[in-house]
């Protein structure tokens, strides 16, 4: 992290086209808990006439982003898969993240996972439960991890200019819950600085109870792009030797950290 | 339809595995705007994540996409159970077998599985895609669309040809369309690629709703034995992966 932390202004932040600003709403409300949604229903949770939300809808239809069900409702549209496909070939991960993080894990004997910075949160890209490994919602691909306080949070935010973090912090809370408090930014601001000292992130049941973590992170030249993580059970993490893990995980993420190679 | 979102949909067809980066220069001249339209767009598209800004001031895919598609139920099940199927359905007949989705006038691979005597075409690999119209696959995916919409899309522009043997005309591919809801199996012979003929079936969701195809790829040659005497493997293969996304993902109420 560099500088200190100042007011709540993302300086890269640029004013969103309204139609981009409502599509943004529209997909947030689309979730594994609710996958359907019908144009009435978008109208009432977005307060807009059902006319404006059809046309919305029938818009981000037409480009894939959701799909129409014979029922005339909605779900998120399979343009997604292949826009996250080419995402995760584009960054270098396509056929290599998932096996390393298997690798690493089964020599290991506790659960591996690799996330990346969503925008808003640490986003769970792949993850690896061995033989009695801990598990968890938290550890799921595609799970969004606690804002700050998981040791892979701490990796990937303590690559962030201050500007950014604040922005984060002021804005989406990093908590879930909106504005952080000051005292708590003020121990967030402590604890990436101690992060980008010592190289890992560590999150001692702070995240989530019964579960220790280590995190390092991916670089793709000077860039933090992911964050390789270990979860163990506490028991587990007082008898481990320290050094031999943060071995093995720098060990994978070096591999990881190389550029990929050509797809053939 | 909202213009402004059309154009934004062009301009995310503009990042692909091939280009992954584009900047707005490159953007404006490819839509035909100006420098500060396509900058206003890609930086929109960067506020809500779905793309990220590299050091250079160039844009790539964001991870929002990964986020969101994670949110897709059917996703993971279909993977998940797919590749078994498919694995399962590739060793007794010995052919190369896939799981595609529609996606605007394309058939995306989501899995392949490629025995020892497979065709293994790059097009076909998982995260590819090709034109709807001249797979097997993608002609039983467009069955499902409201006719209004199949028509439309049909009409929309020339269709891309891939081989001699495509059907481009618009007439003769909603022919083969119908052909393939009638008997619930879509063909495709030397149109995609030459040599290889693919048969695809329906996969159905917990609605009854057509989300995916199961298919098949052979050397032509194949086709006719395979057609009387493994096809009804192919059929219970998208069965069970039917039956898995119906446990799976229960249907909305």
């Amino acid at each position: 992290m560099t500088g200190g932390i100042g007011p709540p202004a993302y300086p890269t932040r640029r004013p969103v086209l309204g139609t981009i600003e409502k599509s943004d709403q529209v997909l947030r409300l689309f979730s594994t808990e609710r996958a359907e949604w019908s144009v009435v229903d978008v109208a009432q949770a977005l307060g807009t006439p059902t006319s404006s939300a059809h046309e919305l809808l029938s818009s981000l239809t037409a480009i894939g982003l959701l799909r129409r069900t014979d029922k005339g409702r909605y779900r998120l549209g399979w343009r997604l898969v292949s826009m996250a496909s080419d995402t995760v070939v584009g960054n270098g991960f396509a056929g290599r993240g998932a096996p390393e993080v298997r690798r690493l894990a089964r020599r290991l004997g506790h659960t591996g996972y690799l996330t990346v910075w969503d925008g808003e949160w640490p986003l769970v890209l792949t993850s690896t439960v061995p033989q009695g490994g801990v598990t968890g919602p938290q550890m799921r691909r595609g799970a969004q991890l606690p804002g700050y306080a998981s040791a892979s949070a701490k990796v990937l935010l303590a690559a962030m200019p201050a500007t950014e973090v604040e922005w984060h912090a002021a804005t989406i809370g990093l908590l879930g819950v909106g504005d952080m408090l000051a005292e708590h930014r003020r121990k967030l601001r402590t604890t990436l600085l101690a992060t980008a000292a010592s190289g890992f992130g560590a999150d001692i049941e702070e995240s989530t109870p019964g579960v220790c973590s280590v995190a390092l992170p991916v670089r793709r030249g000077d860039r933090v792009v992911a964050a390789l993580a270990i979860a163990m059970r506490p028991a587990d993490y007082a008898a481990c030797d320290r050094r031999q893990l943060l071995a093995a995980l720098a060990d994978t993420a070096d591999r990881l950290s190389q550029d990929a190679p050509a797809r053939p | 339809m909202l213009s402004s979102i059309l154009k934004t949909g062009r301009v995310l067809d503009f990042f692909t595995e091939s280009t992954p980066e584009w900047g707005a220069t490159q953007v404006a001249a490819a839509i035909g705007t100006s420098k500060s339209n396509a900058h206003a767009i890609l930086s929109s598209l960067e506020a809500i994540h779905l793309l990220q800004r590299t050091e250079s001031g160039r844009y790539r895919l964001g991870w929002r996409s990964f986020a969101l598609a994670c949110q897709i139920g059917e996703m993971a099940v279909l993977k998940d159970h797919g590749i078994r199927y498919l694995s399962r359905l590739a060793a007794v007949t010995g052919e190369t077998t896939h799981l595609g989705v529609h996606r605007g006038n394309e058939l995306f691979f989501l899995a392949r599985v490629a025995p020892p005597h497979g065709v293994k075409p790059k097009a076909g690999s998982p995260g590819s895609s090709l034109p709807a119209h001249l797979t097997a696959s993608g002609r039983m995916l467009l069955g499902a669309l409201p006719a209004p919409e199949l028509a439309s899309l049909l009409s929309s522009g020339p269709l891309p040809r891939l081989t001699r043997r495509t059907a481009t005309d618009p007439a003769e591919v909603l022919d083969r369309i119908e052909e393939a809801q009638m008997t619930g199996c879509a063909v495709s012979v030397d149109e995609a690629i030459d040599g290889v003929a693919q048969l695809a079936v329906p996969v159905f969701d917990a609605a009854g709703a057509m989300i995916a195809a199961v298919g098949v790829s052979m050397p032509t040659e194949r086709l006719d034995a395979f057609r009387s005497t493994q096809q009804r493997k192919l059929a219970t293969a998208a069965r069970n992966i039917s039956r898995a996304v119906r446990a799976q993902v229960a249907a909305p109420t």
